[in-house]
């Protein structure tokens, strides 16, 4: 009787130690299981965003010199500011990615806003 | 007797308990561990490279907008700036964009980035990896869009 009343504690705090230490190391697991998933999510945001911007930039430049808009995701709007010379007119180039996304605002020739606007009026 | 014969095999039993917990856990975390190094292995890496592309690109940009007039083969672009200042723009087998002007020489390594360049007579284009492109315009080439 003893003996089993100094060897019973000993077996439960065996058992129960390794749990609470594994459970201690499990949180630790998810822990950093968390921060990487949020590392990777907010590399991602990131390249959608790049993306976006290259978008929207490409988008301004074909406006610039009359040529076709190759992107869907964009949104363009003639803007009311004064313009910076006669024969332009500033626009706001809006391109997404995903949840991302990028806003230019550039002038282009006035003959580029009827088009701008066709592309503002197309549903996104 | 039969105390001690208990305590025994108890013991046994939560030793394999342990250690199934612990087998489990180890292949779990050692994955995790792994993808954890090399996210933390590679993220300085690609931002270095992203201020470097981003430097480059700010300065190719610059030049292209105010050339007077660009001419493209592969691999290469050529700026005629304001003041008769001649720009090369490079991009070397080695993945490193060089810039070349009567001031000097200016390397970028943007390996793994970009893929290629070459221009039109508007529009510098920059071939980056995953088949993207960037248009850099002239001013110049706007300014004649206009007038036409």
């Amino acid at each position: 009787m003893r003996f089993g009343s100094i060897r019973s504690p000993r077996r439960g705090f065996f058992l129960l130690d390794a749990i609470i230490g594994l459970m201690l190391l499990g949180v630790l697991t998810l822990m950093m299981a968390a921060s990487l998933r949020n590392a990777s999510a907010a590399a991602q945001r990131m390249g959608e965003q790049r993306s976006a911007l290259r978008i929207a930039e490409n988008s301004l430049t074909a406006l610039q010199l009359g040529r076709a808009i190759e992107y869907e995701q964009v949104e363009i709007r003639p803007l009311d500011t004064p313009p910076p010379a006669q024969g332009f007119v500033w626009v706001e180039v809006r391109a997404r990615v995903a949840e991302q996304s990028a806003t230019l605002i550039g002038v282009v020739p006035v003959a580029a806003k009827p088009r701008a606007e066709e592309v503002a009026d197309e549903p996104s | 007797m039969n105390l001690h014969d208990r305590a025994r095999g108890m013991t046994l039993y939560e030793i394999l308990m342990v250690l199934a917990l612990l087998s489990i856990f180890a292949v779990a975390a050692s994955r995790l561990f792994t993808s954890t190094a090399r996210v933390m292995r590679e993220l300085p890496a690609q931002d270095e490279s992203r201020m470097r592309f981003d430097a480059a690109m700010r300065m190719l940009r610059d030049d292209a907008w105010r050339a007077a007039s660009a001419a493209g083969e592969e691999g290469a672009v050529s700026l005629n700036l304001p003041d008769d200042v001649h720009v090369r723009w490079e991009l070397d087998n080695e993945g490193v964009l060089l810039r070349t002007s009567g001031e000097g020489e200016q390397r970028w390594n943007v390996r793994g980035v970009v893929q290629g360049l070459t221009a039109d007579e508007a529009i510098v284009i920059v071939r980056l990896d995953g088949g993207d492109e960037l248009h850099m315009v002239r001013a110049a080439a706007v300014v004649a869009e206009v007038h036409q």
